[in-house]
């Protein structure tokens, strides 16, 4: 018992000392943002007055996250947090809970972006993972950016109002360099307006919207629930019949089953990341939208007959 | 038996009725436990014969009091009865230095696997260990707990006391409660000792207990880690006799997933136990056959036991594992039991529907044969789900 009261001891006075340290060291405003996405806006607009990190990293799935220690650790010290919102990220309210932190500004861009998918029925568990708020992936419309900068552009003006102006400046040079960005990948989709694609999981609505292509069907019978062999069965006939002029899948799947269905069918998989750092060399928005336009361009023949 | 029906339907009311009701009701979830099982136990008259039993069924109502305090209630269905599983409120922030203060029943922190509610263990049961040492529901008490947590570069310190009202250290309600979480585990434990104890739980006079945790978890990559704990819990059994009880327990755990499909879960528990023991001797004085006297003598005994399991994930919604245990009976010397058991699960789509498998062996002192056991568990949970805490 004796050795017990010892560590106790020792690991208040550490605890002490720990959090005078903590207190001391504020200079940089420290962010955390569910997804990394959110993590690259805040330190553009931050111009290195803003140490961002995510609680997603690499290529995960932001439905699920373990609310591991750490993970509080860092929203304690943190002064923003950036959720996703509309329900897709429960876990960041667990988190903020567990952090402790009560001077901690809470954004939400979702709040400022105009949902899709809003469903008009009672959602409950036999529609699978169905969000009630809406599809709640929106960070994956370039055109959404500027609402999402402008939320995070808010949270850290409330954490630090006497650097407004620079933040301010920060975020509309960020926003006019990703919207020209944005007109590129128009340009570029631009041709294929119309195409039917599949998915694996429902993530591209928006996407869709923005690019005017066409998603006929999921791999996953039902949001979140993974392909039954009933299903695979249908849309390998969907695939084969040759309306569909590719899979469009999320990197983080176990891509088996597309791959399957690619080789039998001859519809060609298009394997991308839709969270920034989930595959190397994509370090920021923009390269992850390049890539995900490049690789969908370089599948989408021109000429490729398809059936209506 | 037919109060506790009307509670459930009313229960079930209540829960729809507020299913339907404003955003601002607290979250409401129900989780069953189902299960079929055989055991070759000779004490069980069903011995051999497939047997159906719905193990639980636990009510939740989880909601925010305020921007700075929520609440969570547990009432849980078990064996014909309907009992406030856990009912406490807990401040969040606003307290200096990030401090969060819990009062009300609740689960208490001693060791890591004595938070979780039972229908979280891929190995269906908790350790006999647990029910020998913290009681057959784990330790639950009425009490206030304050807990710290200090940022270490990545790494997290916790601190945590609790004051306790003392009920987990009376007698443990064997009478209408024997087959509690683990088929016959009464017998299997040896605590017919413990009912034939002249002291009912009603008269038993428990006074505060106090209970401590320390904990520092490291992360070993961005979605893995491994903590470390240490725990210590002291109260008194009986004010009457002065009887008093002390546990020392050490844990470990360490959990790896590196993606959505895999993950690693390796922990263990030691405990160990220091409990006074009442012995009863009649004695007859010598030359006086009409005069008896009965004699009270205490004994400290000391007892020890570990469990130790993996649990690997795969394909998202499978998992497989091993659990071990050993220890010794905690109030009779020389009573020693062993467990060991084999799983395996399988998840439609996240914990909203679970079917688990266990196969386990228990032997030890005294018991004769070893009680073999297959049980197969129905899981289902309706309302919302929360992330799992490392």
């Amino acid at each position: 018992m004796r050795t017990i009261t010892r560590m106790i001891l020792l690991t208040w006075a550490l605890a002490l000392t720990g959090w005078t340290l903590e207190a001391s060291a504020s200079t940089p405003i420290r962010v955390v943002t569910a997804i990394p996405d959110f993590a690259v806006i805040a330190e553009a607009i931050g111009g290195g007055e803003v140490q961002a990190e995510s609680i997603i990293v690499g290529n995960r799935d932001v439905h699920a996250v373990e609310l591991l220690p750490s993970f509080f650790v860092k929203i304690r010290k943190a002064q923003v947090y950036v959720k996703v919102g509309m329900d897709l990220d429960l876990w960041s309210k667990q988190l903020i809970d567990g952090s402790r932190n009560a001077r901690l500004v809470v954004v939400d861009p979702s709040s400022r972006i105009i949902p899709l998918e809003v469903p008009t029925f009672k959602v409950d568990a036999s529609y699978g993972d169905l969000h009630r708020y809406g599809n709640p992936h929106y960070w994956l419309d370039p055109n959404a950016t500027r609402p999402i900068v402008e939320a995070i552009l808010a949270g850290l003006i409330t954490a630090a109002p006497e650097r407004a102006a620079q933040f301010r400046a920060n975020a509309e040079a960020y926003i006019a360099s990703f919207e020209a960005a944005a007109a590129r990948w128009a340009e570029r989709l631009a041709p294929y307006r119309g195409t039917k694609l599949v998915s694996f999981h429902r993530s591209w609505p928006y996407f869709a919207q923005r690019f005017g292509l066409e998603f006929v069907g999921e791999l996953e019978p039902k949001p979140g629930v993974p392909p039954t062999p009933t299903h695979i069965a249908a849309m390998q006939t969907l695939l084969a019949s040759g309306a569909v002029a590719a899979i469009l899948m999320e990197s983080y799947f176990d891509d088996r089953v597309p791959q399957m269905l690619a080789r039998t069918t001859g519809v060609p998989l298009v394997k991308v990341p839709v969270l920034v750092g989930a595959e190397a060399g994509v370090a920021t928005r923009e390269a992850m939208f390049d890539l995900i336009v490049e690789r969908l361009v370089a599948a989408l023949q021109p000429g490729r007959t398809m059936k209506s | 038996m037919k109060r506790s029906y009307l509670l459930v339907v009313a229960a079930c009311a209540f829960t729809a009725a507020a299913a339907m009701a404003q955003s601002i009701n607290p979250d409401i979830s129900v989780i069953g436990d189902f299960r079929a099982f055989t055991t070759n136990d000779p004490e069980d008259p069903k011995e051999g014969k497939l047997q159906l039993d719905l193990e639980s069924v636990e009510f939740a109502l989880q909601g925010y009091l305020n921007p700075f305090a929520r609440a969570d209630v547990y009432i849980g269905y078990h064996d014909g009865s309907l009992k406030v599983e856990e009912a406490y409120a807990t401040i969040l922030r606003g307290l200096p230095g990030g401090l969060q203060l819990r009062a009300g029943k609740y689960r208490v922190d001693f060791g890591k696997l004595n938070l979780l509610h039972p229908h979280a263990y891929s190995f269906l049961d908790p350790p006999l260990l647990h029910q020998a040492y913290l009681g057959e529901e784990g330790l639950n008490d009425i009490g206030v707990n304050l807990n710290w947590q200090l940022p270490l570069g990545n790494a997290a310190v916790t601190l945590s006391g609790n004051v306790l009202k003392g009920d987990f250290a009376k007698p443990h309600d064997h009478g209408h409660n024997e087959q509690a979480h683990t088929h016959g585990a009464a017998v299997l434990l040896g605590w017919r000792a413990l009912q034939e104890d002249e002291h009912g739980e009603e008269a038993i006079e428990t006074d505060l207990g106090y209970s401590q945790r320390v904990s520092l978890f490291l992360p070993t990559g961005t979605y893995a880690g491994v903590e470390f704990g240490a725990n210590a819990l002291q109260g008194k059994l009986d004010t009457l006799t002065g009887r008093e009880m002390r546990l020392l327990g050490a844990d470990v755990k360490y959990r790896w997933a590196p993606d959505k499909y895999r993950s690693l879960t390796v922990q263990g528990e030691w405990i160990r136990s220091k409990r006074d023991v009442l012995h009863h001797h009649h004695h007859q004085a010598i030359g006086r056959l009409d005069e008896e006297h009965e004699h009270h003598e205490l004994e400290r005994l000391s007892a020890d036991g570990f469990f130790a399991f993996f649990d690997w994930r795969f394909a998202q919604r499978y998992n497989l594992g091993a659990i071990v245990e050993r220890f010794d009976h905690p109030e009779e010397e020389g009573v020693t039991r062993k467990r060991a058991g084999v799983f395996a699960g399988f998840q439609v789509m996240e914990e909203t529907t679970m079917v688990r498998l266990l196969l386990r062996r228990t032997e030890g002192t005294g018991m004769g044969s070893s009680v073999r056991e297959a049980i197969l568990q129905l899981v289902f949970s309706l309302g919302p789900h929360k992330a799992h805490w490392f």
